[in-house]
């Protein structure tokens, strides 16, 4: 393959394109693929010409399942890519609760890592994230940033009035902007929270009475990163950040 | 349809892991994959589980996305294609082949039958295949939408157009090299 004339490549490109190689042949391109850049220019040639004869094909509309299982599916992929809810009896504060209770699945992909380091913030700030009257919180979510590893844990009671936000370790925020946070309903408009805390530390933020309604339908927590003065908008505007599923306790 | 540059913005930001991006960039061109996974695939079904799986597959490589590589929407085709492909290979059997013989004809009369729309870089790279297409010999053209529109290997097409296997081969070679120097001439 390494000594092919150009039109070898270019043809052997096209054919992989549309499909007619056989299983040894198109092994072999692949091969080609990883160390030739000539071979990935023509892939990217064949493919954008050939795959234009898709757009005389009349648009079909799938069925709206497709997209949430695509959505369910992405989420999963999330949830395993990144630390998801911490189970709340698992922290520090596990001796002040019962931390018998579980969380839903949520929790189960929870990485050791950030259990420890949950535990460790919470002991050295003395604080933690249960609502003020010491009753175990009904919701529990986990925000997470994979460029920098920084997670907020965030906790709210049953009436979802004050969500409480430990923020593990300080993001940083450029000048003019400001991070804000939003209730996602899960077949609404975003309901805007407050500004979301971007340096370490624990917070309690208060969510309107509108806002704390949706906490128990399946809500998501969403932070978006918008210009500063421009907070008081209803709905985000600004590059969405990061989302996150809100977890119910189950018992 | 939205714009490449619409596109390229939701692709990119996809990539950072946003979530409402990626649900646009579905919403604006998952119909136009669906057509063409229906289209290989001929079975709903499996159609919707290669448009799942596409997707899924655009969440996970949309870094690897550049501009240079061509159009957001064809590089988003390529990926669902790719998959139907990769379903055919392994279950062939189960593919129902279609019964009437003039599929080819049905394939062109599709293309004929796109109404003109606005000027944009995805019209005018369909005009430039159909119109290099157009340059080939009847059996290199039909060989090649065959190939593409039904994902047909050699021996399949051999058998689909009667004609011996290495007669197809050279076909779609010939037809493939005709394209690129048209479309080249395009350029």
């Amino acid at each position: 393959m390494a000594e092919s004339e150009p039109n070898e490549i270019t043809l052997t490109a096209a054919e992989y394109v549309l499909g007619t190689l056989d299983e040894g042949e198109r092994a072999a391109f692949d091969q080609e693929l990883a160390h030739s850049a000539e071979a990935r220019r023509e892939l990217d040639y064949w493919e954008a010409r050939l795959n234009a004869l898709a757009l005389a094909l009349t648009p079909v509309t799938p069925p709206d399942q497709v997209w949430h299982d695509v959505r369910d599916n992405i989420a999963r992929d999330v949830s395993a890519d990144r630390a998801s809810v911490t189970p709340i009896g698992s922290a520090s504060s596990a001796t002040r609760r019962d931390s018998g209770k579980g969380w839903r699945s949520l929790a189960i992909a929870a990485s050791v890592a950030a259990l420890a380091m949950a535990g460790v913030l919470m002991i050295g700030t003395g604080d933690s994230p249960p609502s003020d009257d010491g009753a175990a919180p009904a919701y529990a979510s986990m925000v997470y940033d994979a460029p920098t590893g920084i997670s907020w844990l965030v906790t709210a009671p049953e009436d979802g009035r004050a969500m409480s936000v430990t923020a593990l370790g300080s993001y940083q925020v450029p000048e003019g902007k400001v991070l804000q946070a939003w209730l996602v309903p899960a077949d609404g408009k975003p309901i805007r929270i407050g500004e979301w805390p971007n340096a370490q530390g624990s917070y309690s933020m208060d969510v309107s009475e509108a806002g704390a309604r949706y906490i128990s339908k399946q809500a998501s927590l969403m932070v978006s990163m918008e210009d500063v003065g421009t907070t008081d908008q209803p709905l985000p505007t600004g590059q969405l950040m990061w989302t996150s599923p809100i977890a119910r306790r189950t018992s | 349809m939205a714009e490449r540059e619409q596109l390229a913005e939701w692709l990119a930001a996809t990539a950072r892991g946003d979530q409402l991006a990626f649900q646009n960039l579905y919403a604006a061109t998952s119909s136009q994959l669906y057509a063409l996974l229906l289209r290989i695939l001929r079975n709903p079904e499996r159609a919707q589980d290669a448009l799942q799986d596409a997707y899924v597959k655009v969440w996970q490589k949309a870094d690897t996305y550049a501009p240079d590589r061509g159009a957001p929407l064809t590089w988003l085709l390529s990926i669902a294609r790719y998959r139907a492909l990769d379903m055919l290979r392994r279950k062939r059997p189960e593919v129902a082949m279609p019964e009437e013989p003039d599929m080819v004809a049905t394939l062109l009369e599709d293309q004929q039958s796109l109404s003109p729309s606005e000027e944009n870089e995805n019209q005018q790279s369909l005009d430039a295949i159909q119109v290099c297409l157009k340059t080939l010999q009847p059996q290199q053209r039909d060989s090649v939408l065959l190939a593409y529109y039904e994902g047909l290997t050699h021996q399949e097409l051999a058998e689909r157009l009667d004609a011996p296997l290495g007669t197809v081969k050279s076909w779609i070679r010939r037809g493939l090299m005709r394209l690129r120097e048209c479309l080249a001439e395009r350029a």
